[in-house]
């Protein structure tokens, strides 16, 4: 961590807290970060759009309502 | 988003994108804490145009087919908003060809690499892209090797000093 001089050493050791918090979140599994991400929409949206930006939470448990046999258990897509 | 990798992976083996890889935001994400975003970069290489326009009408033809449409620049594919990006230039097609074969839970997808996505921000040099620098250095296990070639071969050594020093 770069040198914060003159700050109390309390908020020091909580910056420091901080950091380890980012490395340890750094070290989740990718699905895990991605529900992370969405909780964050979630918090976002609420903010953003009272400022009158326009956004919106993924909702990932949408399906396709005009396709909605495009994706089946039986047909779960591969890289050839 | 196990669901949008499924579609991806569809249209791959479908023929119509030739390969695609997660980046951006998300990509950065897969190696660092998470961080806000609303859209899903996905870079892709698609089959060659007689013309040789790089286009992705045919990609978002291919969608709607399916039922997938466009909202502004981006495709709602089951719920996330997807923003494709073809491969523009000779960095991002290389980082296509060198992506990270991973698994999102059952499905497996690809992810550009840490390096390569480093570099991009480099190249594309938006505040948020040397922000995003800043976390991948701090965040991602850099090869420090593999990374200063990417810089070297696509002119960015300069750039990278500027950046970080």
């Amino acid at each position: 961590m770069e040198a914060m001089d003159g700050v109390n050493p309390e908020v020091v050791r909580i910056f420091a807290a901080k950091e380890d918090r980012r490395q340890t979140l750094a070290r989740l599994p990718f699905p895990e970060k991605v529900h992370a991400i969405i909780k964050l929409q979630e918090m976002a949206a609420t903010i953003l759009c009272a400022r009158g930006k326009m956004v919106r939470p993924w909702n990932v448990s949408a399906t396709n309502e005009k396709n909605p046999s495009a994706l089946t258990p039986t047909n779960p897509g591969r890289i050839v | 988003m196990k669901r949008t990798l499924q579609l991806l992976n569809d249209l791959e083996r479908d023929g119509v994108l030739t390969r695609y890889a997660i980046g951006g935001a998300m990509g950065a994400t897969f190696y660092t804490e998470p961080v806000l975003t609303f859209d899903l970069d996905i870079f892709v290489v698609l089959p060659r145009t007689p013309g040789g326009l790089l286009t992705l009408s045919s990609l978002y033809e291919a969608l709607r087919a399916r039922g997938y449409t466009e909202e502004n620049d981006c495709v709602l594919i089951e719920g996330v908003p997807v923003q494709f990006l073809p491969a523009y230039n000779s960095l991002v097609e290389e980082a296509l060809n060198q992506a990270r074969e991973i698994m999102y839970e059952d499905v497996p997808a690809r992810v550009l690499r840490s390096e390569h996505l480093l570099a991009i921000c480099l190249q594309t040099g938006r505040d948020k892209d040397r922000e995003r620098v800043r976390i991948l250095r701090e965040q991602a296990q850099l090869d420090t090797n593999f990374l200063a070639d990417i810089l070297k071969r696509h002119q960015l050594e300069e750039k990278w000093k500027l950046w970080t020093e």
